[in-house]
C-alpha cells in the first residue's frame, strides 16, 4: 500500500483583547446575560454606522509584525455576504484582497519555518442554542462584533504534531504580543482546519478538504490525523477526495461532509463603504511594533548566553508570564542558572500539581530571588529551601518570614553540629569501622545521621567539614 | 458580456421566495436592465482604478473606550419574537 | 399672508418679535395639513402632541433670547431617516411596525436647534424610484396636479413642503431623491457634498451615496438649515472633519464674473422641449447678473445611469440583506424553518422594485459577474469624477436641468425600468462624483408644472452653490405656490 504524506494549512481566528468591539463601543466582556452587550451597532439594526476601534489595528499590526509579516501600507475592509441569524447585518465586515498583513512565518523547534499568507481583522458573529424539541433557535448577539484576526497559515504542515506545535507557537507569539487571551476553552482562538494527502516524493498538492470552527487543540490534532486517514484509505481504496467542508465530530472521531451548502461561497465581497481605508506610514508601523515586547525565540538566544539550557529556555519561554518572572528573579538574585533551575523544577512542579498557570502564581518574583539568596548564603539548606517553596505556594508570605515561623533556618551553632557528629560517631561503631577499612559509602550514612538529628537544618558543607575532620582523627 | 440572469441562482443567493409571476416579470426587467448596462463595455476604461471613496478620507477611527450597551427591552422589543432573553427563530436545521 | 406661506426666514422673524408663536405656527401648518393632505398625502405619519410640547420648549428658548433661526419652526421628515420612539418606515411593509430606539444625527441636530416635526413623510420604498409611487402605504400627490406624481424619492417631503404643509423638510438623495422632486414640485432641494451631513440614523440604501439634505422654498431657507444639519459626527466615519462656513454668508452677494459651464450633454436628446427652453433661459437670466457662460462637455454622461444602478443596486442588496425576519421589522408567519422564515420575510416584505434592485445587485457581485459589472462600474465611476473636476479646473458652477421632463402623470411610467432610470440621467452622475448640487425652480411648462435648474458645483462648494442660486432666485422670482 502507498504510503501517505499528510499536508495542512490552517485559518486560525484568534479573539483580540480589546476592552470594546471592533466596531461599536459594546464591552468584548465574556459571558454576560444574552444580548446585555448589545447596542444598535453590533446588531445591525437599520440606518447605524459601524466605527473602526482603533486598537484593533494596532493589535493587528503587532500579531503581524511579531510572526514576519510585511504590514500593508493601505488596507481596506470588505464585505463579506451571507445570510444566517448570528450574523445580524447578513454580512460580516472583514478584509479580502488587501489584508492588514501578509507573507510572514512562525518558527517550529526543527527550525523550519511555517508561512504565514496573510493576518486580516473581521468581525465574531453571535452564538446560536438550537433546541430540537421545540424546533427553534435561539440567538445571542453578545459575541457579534468582537474583533478577530484571522491568521491563514499556507499549506505547510505535514503531521498533527507540526500542527499542534504550530498553533502552540502561535498562541505563544499572541500572549506574548498581548494582542490576545487565546483562551480556547471561551472559544477566543478556533480554527479552520484544511487537510489533504498525497503520495511521498509527489510534489503536487491533493485536493483538500476543509473543516470549520474547531475549538480546542485535541480535537484540531484528532481532526488532522482523522481526516488524513480518512482521505488515504479512500484513496487505496480507488476512490477520490471531493473538495468539500466537513464538520469535524470529536465525539465521534470523524467527519461528515455538510449539505445544502454549494452557495454558501458565493460570498460577494466588495469593498465596505461605511468605513474607509487605513493607510500605515512607516512610522506608524515602527511605532506599533515597537510596543511588541521581546519575542521567545530572541529570548532564547538571550537565556543561552546566560548558560540556560535549551531544554530549559524552551520551558520558561513557553509563557511570556513566566519568562518575564524569571528574567525578574534572575535580576533580583543576580542568579539566572538558579533562577531557571527553581522555575523549571520547583515551580513546574507545583504549578502542574494545583493545576495552575503561570499567571496564578501566587507570590512575586522578588520572593523567589530571596529564597536563591538563602540558599547562596547558606541560610537555608537546600532541603529546606525546598520545604520553603512550598510554603510560598501556600501561604504566599515573605520567605523570611516563613524561615523564622517554620524554624527553617541551617544552624550556624557550631557546639549543636559538633554534638550531632560526635553522637553519630558514638551510636554507629560499625560504620566508623567500613569507613576506616574505606568504605567510602559509609560517610554518607554518618553525614545521613548527623542531618537526621539536626532536623535537616544544617549547612551541608559545614557538616561534611566537621565530620571529615573527626573521622581522620580515628585513623 | 449579456449573459441571462440565472434567476432561481439569484434569488437564492438573495433569500427571497418569489411566485412564479413575479419570476417571470423580474426576469424579463431584469434582463433588459442588464441587457442596458452592457452600454459599459463601450468606455474603455483601462488603467482606471475603481473608485470606492469619493473624498479620499483615510484612517477615521474611533478609541477603545467602552459605553453602556443598550437596555436589552430596548433591542429586543424590536424583535418579531423573543424568549428568555434570545432572539427566536425556527430551528436552523443546517445546524444538526 | 396666511402663515403656511412664510418661509422659514420671515417666520423665525414674526416669532422673534412675538408676532406669533411657535404652538401657533405648529397648530396652523397642522391645520393646512389637515386641510389638503387627503390630496396631497404627503405625510406617512403625524405626531401632534410631541409636535405640541417640542413648540412650547422651542417658545421657551425664543422666550430667552436663546432661539436660532430655526426655533418654533415646523418641519417635515422623510420616513428614512430614524426618529426615536416615532416610526420609520422606509414606506415599506418590511419596516411598517419599526420604531427605532435611536435618533439620526441629523435629527437630533435640529431639534436641538429647536425645529419642530410634524411627522414622517412618504418616499418611495427604501428610496428606491423617482415617483413615490413604490411606497407600500400611498402615493403622494404633486401639489401642483394631484394626478402627477411629486417625483422621488423624497416625494412626500417635496409635496409637503410645496403645498405649505411644512416649513421645510428633510430628504435623502442617493441619485437625485432630493432634487428631482424639487424640480417636480418647485421647491429648493440641496443634495450636499458627500461627506458633508452624518448619514448616522438614515435607513442606507446605497451607502456610498447616500446624502441628507434639506428641502425648502427658498434659498435662503435651504442655507438655514444646511448649517443646521452639516458637520462631522463621530458615529459616521465617512464624514469629512472639514470646517463648514456660514451658507448664509454669501448669499445677496453679486455673481459678476462668475464662471458657469452648460454641459452640452444636459441639452440633448430626451430633454423636454419646455424644459430644455427654461434652462436657456435661465443661463441668460444668470448672464445678466454678471455670470458667463459656456457649454463645455462632460462626454462620460452616458455611463453615468448604467454605473449608477449597478453601484446603488450593489450596495443596497447588502445593506437590505439585514431584514431577514429575525431581529426587527416585518416577519412572515407559520415559518417551519429558518431558511423558510428569511426567504418568505423578504419574499413578502418586499416591493417589487426593490426586489428588482436587489436581484440586480446580487448579480452585479455574484461569482463571475463583479469585474465586468460591480468593478467595472467603480472604474466608471472615476472617469465622471475626473470629468467633473476637469470642468470644475475652469469653472465655478455647472447648470442645466434637474430632470429632463415636468411631473408626469401618476401610473404613466412604471412600465419600462430602463426608460425610467433615464430619468435620473442628469441627477447621477452629481451622486457618483460626491460633489453637491441644488436644485431651483426656473419657470413652468405649459401645463403648469415647475421646472427644475440644477446648479452642481465642486465638493464643499455649497456656500457659492447657494450664493449664485439666491442670485437666481431673486432676480427669477418665481414664488407662487400651488392652489390646493
Ligand atoms: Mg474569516
Ligand atoms: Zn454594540
Amino acid at each position: 500500500m502507498t504510503s501517505f504524506e499528510t499536508v495542512v494549512g490552517l485559518e486560525i481566528h484568534a479573539e483580540l483583547a480589546t476592552r470594546t468591539k471592533i466596531f461599536c463601543s459594546c464591552t468584548t466582556a465574556f459571558g454576560g446575560d444574552p444580548n446585555t452587550h448589545c447596542c444598535p451597532v453590533c446588531t445591525g439594526m437599520p440606518g447605524v454606522l459601524p466605527v473602526l476601534n482603533q486598537r484593533v489595528v494596532e493589535y493587528a499590526v503587532r500579531a503581524g509584525s511579531a510572526m514576519n509579516c510585511e504590514i500593508a501600507h493601505f488596507s481596506k475592509l470588505d464585505r463579506k455576504n451571507y445570510f444566517y441569524p448570528d450574523l445580524p447585518k447578513a454580512y460580516q465586515i472583514s478584509q479580502y484582497d488587501l489584508p492588514l498583513c501578509k507573507g510572514g512565518w512562525v518558527e517550529i523547534s526543527s527550525g523550519k519555518r511555517i508561512g504565514i499568507t496573510r493576518i486580516h481583522i473581521e468581525e465574531d458573529a453571535g452564538k446560536l442554542i438550537h433546541d430540537n424539541v421545540a424546533r427553534r433557535t435561539y440567538v445571542d448577539l453578545n459575541r457579534c462584533g468582537v474583533p478577530l484576526i484571522e491568521i491563514v497559515s499556507e499549506p505547510d504542515m505535514r503531521s498533527a504534531d507540526e500542527v499542534h506545535e504550530f498553533i502552540e507557537k502561535v498562541r505563544t507569539i499572541l500572549l506574548y504580543a498581548g494582542v490576545s487571551d487565546c483562551r480556547m476553552e471561551e472559544g477566543s482562538i478556533r480554527a479552520d482546519v484544511n487537510v489533504s494527502v498525497r503520495p511521498f516524493g509527489q510534489s503536487a498538492f491533493g485536493t483538500r478538504t476543509e473543516m470549520k470552527n474547531i475549538n480546542s487543540m485535541r480535537a484540531i490534532f484528532r481532526a488532522v490525523e482523522g481526516e488524513a486517514k480518512r482521505q488515504s484509505e479512500l484513496i487505496s481504496a480507488g476512490g477520490r477526495v471531493t473538495q468539500q467542508t466537513r464538520r469535524w465530530d470529536d465525539n465521534r472521531g470523524a467527519s461528515k461532509a455538510m449539505r445544502g451548502k454549494e452557495e454558501a461561497n458565493d460570498y460577494r465581497y466588495f469593498p465596505e463603504p461605511d468605513i474607509v481605508p487605513i493607510r500605515l506610514d512607516d512610522a506608524r508601523i515602527d511605532e506599533i511594533r515597537a510596543q511588541l515586547p521581546e519575542l521567545p525565540d530572541a529570548r532564547k538566544i538571550r537565556y543561552a548566553q546566560l548558560g540556560i539550557a535549551p531544554a530549559d529556555a524552551q520551558i520558561i519561554t513557553a509563557s511570556r508570564t513566566l519568562a518575564d518572572y524569571f528574567e525578574e528573579a534572575a535580576r533580583l538574585s543576580g542568579n539566572a542558572k538558579e533562577a531557571a533551575k527553581w522555575i523549571v523544577g520547583e515551580m513546574m512542579r507545583q504549578l502542574k500539581e494545583r493545576s495552575l498557570e503561570p499567571e496564578a502564581i501566587p507570590f512575586p518574583a522578588s520572593y523567589l530571588a530571596q529564597v536563591i539568596t538563602l540558599c547562596e548564603t547558606g541560610r537555608v539548606t537546600t532541603a529546606n529551601a525546598k520545604n520553603l517553596f512550598s510554603l510560598l505556594f501556600e501561604s504566599g508570605e515573605e520567605p523570611a518570614a516563613l524561615v523564622e515561623k517554620h524554624g527553617l533556618a541551617a544552624l550556624d551553632d557550631d557546639d549543636a553540629l559538633d554534638a550531632a557528629v560526635e553522637e553519630a560517631v558514638s551510636r554507629n561503631p560499625k560504620s566508623v569501622e567500613d569507613f576506616l577499612a574505606g568504605k567510602e559509602k559509609s560517610f554518607g550514612f554518618l553525614m545521613g545521621q548527623c542531618m537526621r538529628s539536626l532536623k535537616g537544618k544544617a549547612d551541608p558543607a559545614v557538616l561534611r567539614e566537621k565530620l571529615t575532620q573527626r573521622l581522620e582523627a580515628l585513623k | 458580456m449579456a449573459d441571462k440572469p440565472d434567476i432561481e441562482y439569484i434569488t437564492r443567493l438573495a433569500r427571497m421566495e418569489l411566485s412564479e409571476e413575479e419570476k417571470c416579470s423580474l426576469e424579463s426587467d431584469l434582463g433588459a436592465i442588464i441587457g442596458y448596462m452592457d452600454v459599459l463595455s463601450a468606455i474603455d476604461t483601462a488603467g482606471v482604478e475603481p473608485m470606492e471613496h469619493v473624498l479620499g478620507l483615510c484612517n477615521v477611527m474611533r478609541s477603545d473606550d467602552p459605553a453602556p450597551s443598550s437596555a436589552r427591552g430596548e433591542l429586543l422589543g424590536c424583535a418579531p419574537r423573543e424568549e428568555d432573553g434570545f432572539y427566536s427563530v425556527p430551528i436552523a436545521i443546517d445546524a444538526e | 399672508m396666511k402663515l403656511w406661506e412664510l418661509s422659514v426666514k420671515s417666520a423665525g422673524e414674526l416669532l422673534k418679535k412675538r408676532e406669533v408663536t411657535a404652538a401657533e405656527l405648529c397648530d396652523a401648518q397642522y391645520e393646512r395639513i389637515e386641510a389638503v393632505d387627503g390630496g396631497v398625502k404627503a405625510f406617512l405619519s403625524l405626531c401632534p402632541e410631541r409636535a405640541h410640547e417640542k413648540a412650547l420648549a422651542a417658545q421657551k428658548c425664543i422666550d430667552g433670547g436663546e432661539a436660532g433661526p430655526l426655533c418654533g419652526i415646523p418641519m417635515g421628515i422623510k420616513d428614512n431617516i430614524c426618529t426615536s420612539g416615532i416610526s420609520t418606515t422606509c414606506a415599506s411593509k418590511m419596516l411598517e411596525h419599526f420604531v427605532p430606539p435611536y435618533d439620526a444625527t441629523v435629527f437630533k441636530k435640529l431639534e436641538a436647534a429647536g425645529s419642530v416635526m410634524l411627522g414622517k413623510c412618504n418616499m418611495d420604498e427604501f428610496a428606491m424610484g423617482g415617483s413615490t409611487e413604490t411606497s407600500y402605504f400611498k402615493k403622494t400627490s404633486n401639489p401642483w396636479r394631484l394626478d402627477r406624481v411629486p417625483g422621488g424619492s423624497s416625494g412626500g417631503c417635496a409635496a409637503a413642503v410645496a403645498s405649505g404643509e411644512a416649513f421645510f423638510a428633510l430628504g435623502s438623495d442617493t441619485g437625485g431623491s432630493i432634487r428631482q422632486p424639487s424640480s417636480f414640485c418647485g421647491t429648493v432641494g440641496l443634495k450636499p457634498t458627500y461627506g458633508s451631513v452624518s448619514r448616522f440614523g438614515l435607513v442606507a440604501f446605497a451607502s456610498s451615496l447616500d446624502q441628507i439634505g434639506p428641502i425648502t422654498r427658498t434659498v435662503a431657507d435651504n442655507a438655514a438649515v444646511l448649517n443646521a444639519i452639516c458637520g462631522v459626527d463621530p458615529r459616521d466615519s465617512t464624514c469629512a472633519d472639514v470646517s463648514h462656513p456660514d451658507y448664509t454668508a454669501l448669499l445677496g452677494r453679486e455673481i459678476k464674473g462668475l464662471r458657469v459651464a452648460i454641459p452640452k450633454e444636459y441639452l440633448g436628446e430626451g430633454l423636454d422641449a419646455g424644459v430644455r427652453d427654461a434652462v436657456l433661459r435661465a443661463a441668460k437670466q444668470l448672464e445678466s447678473l454678471g455670470a458667463v457662460c459656456e457649454e463645455v462637455s462632460l462626454p462620460a454622461t452616458d455611463y453615468a445611469v448604467p454605473a449608477y444602478y449597478l453601484i446603488s443596486s450593489a450596495e443596497a442588496s447588502s445593506n437590505l440583506a439585514r431584514y431577514d425576519g429575525v431581529k426587527y421589522g416585518f416577519s412572515a408567519e407559520g415559518c417551519k424553518t429558518l431558511a423558510q422564515l428569511m426567504n418568505r420575510t423578504r419574499g413578502e416584505g418586499f416591493g417589487r422594485e426593490v426586489k428588482c434592485r436587489i436581484m440586480l445587485g446580487t448579480y452585479a457581485l455574484s461569482a463571475g459577474y463583479y469585474d465586468a459589472y460591480y468593478k467595472k462600474a467603480l472604474r466608471v465611476r472615476r472617469v465622471i469624477k475626473n470629468g467633473f473636476d476637469a470642468v470644475f479646473e475652469k469653472y465655478d458652477l455647472i447648470i442645466g436641468p434637474t430632470a429632463p421632463t415636468t411631473a408626469y402623470p401618476i401610473g404613466s411610467k412604471s412600465a419600462d425600468p430602463v426608460s425610467m432610470y433615464l430619468g435620473d440621467i442628469f441627477t447621477v452622475p452629481v451622486n457618483i462624483a460626491g460633489v453637491p448640487a441644488l436644485s431651483v425652480n426656473c419657470g413652468f411648462n405649459g401645463d403648469g408644472m415647475p421646472i427644475g435648474l440644477q446648479f452642481i458645483g465642486p465638493a464643499f462648494s455649497e456656500a457659492k452653490l447657494l450664493q449664485a442660486a439666491y442670485a437666481y432666485e431673486q432676480s427669477a422670482g418665481f414664488s407662487k405656490m400651488p392652489v390646493l
